[in-house]
């Protein structure tokens, strides 16, 4: 068993090194002797035949893609104009958004006050300082 | 535009390096079925490995004044292709790990007859699956030796390994290749 196992790596190591002659002879001679052994070579060969003859390929238009990134690389990022493009995005959307809750501040208040006076926006008092003495007197004349 | 089909890669290089986009959109040209071949042995042929293979080019033009040219620009290539495949194992095995996903197991594989038209398509499936079953120690060692047709010399220069590693990986996963791939051969 043992010495199976060894000429059985020697096959394997046969495949991508070059053996000792001695490991050589010794590995030609028992191919001879052993069909077993001439067996698991062939399916040794037609494995590695296999796999080295998978076809791998990237889909069409990757060179474009490559080229797109390499653009992109050599162009800064404020330059470009996606990047502008996407700024512009981004800022339509909180420009929106803040015009949208502006117009709910207004109506709220409107509801609220029914009238849209600087005061009630602002939410001041509607006193001045004239009108708060006057307030006072009336009151002392009270 | 100029045909510069007809220079060697370190005068494309050179002229990539003056600014010709032009020279290196021919490397990529040159190149992408060698990187194509390491990413995709690596990776599965599958999302996510033609990505790598675009950023294994651009991490090269990136880094094009380190070129010296000392290594042949294919052997580079596969260095930053085999490293970057490695970084995205290193990743798709966190997210493995996180969303418990289950590979799917060859052992119920349905191969179609030699005649039939699908069997092409069929092999093909069942190398890409034996070739992820390998640890990915010993995948890098077979796409490079087997799937690129390096040397066995060349692989251990590639991968910064001794000589001794690369045949014992080579030997290992010859032996589990053999044994997944029972059906084909």
């Amino acid at each position: 068993m043992m010495i199976k196992d060894e000429i059985n790596n020697l096959l394997l190591r046969s495949f991508d090194e070059d053996l000792k002659p001695e490991e050589n002879d010794w590995l030609e001679k028992e191919l001879a002797d052993s069909s077993e052994l001439r067996e698991e070579k062939r399916k040794l060969v037609e494995m590695r035949k296999i796999v080295s003859s998978n076809q791998y390929s990237f889909s069409p238009g990757f060179r474009e893609k490559v080229m797109t990134k390499v653009y992109e690389e050599k162009v800064p990022l404020i330059l470009r104009p996606e990047f502008n493009r996407s700024l512009f995005t981004v800022f339509k959307r909180v420009a929106l958004t803040g015009v949208a809750a502006i117009v709910i501040l207004f109506l709220s208040i409107y509801l609220s006050d029914d009238s849209f006076t600087f005061n009630s926006l602002t939410g001041g008092d509607p006193y001045s300082d004239d009108n708060l003495v006057s307030y006072l007197l009336y009151e002392d004349l009270n | 535009m100029e045909d510069l089909t007809g220079l060697a890669d370190l005068e494309l290089v050179k002229l990539v390096d003056e600014g010709n986009d032009h020279a290196f959109s021919l490397i990529v040209s040159r190149y992408e079925g060698q990187v194509a071949r390491t990413v995709k042995g690596m990776l599965g042929d599958r999302d996510g490995s033609e990505d790598v293979g675009q950023e294994t080019f651009i991490r090269f033009y990136r880094s094009l004044k380190n070129y010296r040219g000392e290594a042949s620009l294919g052997t580079y290539l596969s260095r930053i292709a085999i490293n970057l495949s490695l970084n995205e194992l290193n990743k798709r095995k966190k997210s493995f790990l996180f969303f418990s996903k289950k590979e799917d197991d060859n052992s119920s594989f349905d191969l179609a007859h030699p005649d039939d038209e699908s069997y092409r398509a069929d092999s093909k499936e069942l190398v890409d699956k034996a070739l992820q079953k390998l640890e990915p120690e010993q995948r890098m060692v077979v796409v490079l030796r087997l799937l690129q047709g390096y040397s066995t010399k060349e692989t251990a220069e590639i991968l910064d390994l001794p000589i001794g590693t690369v045949l014992s990986r080579l030997s290992r996963a010859q032996k589990k290749l053999k044994e997944i791939l029972t059906p084909l051969i």
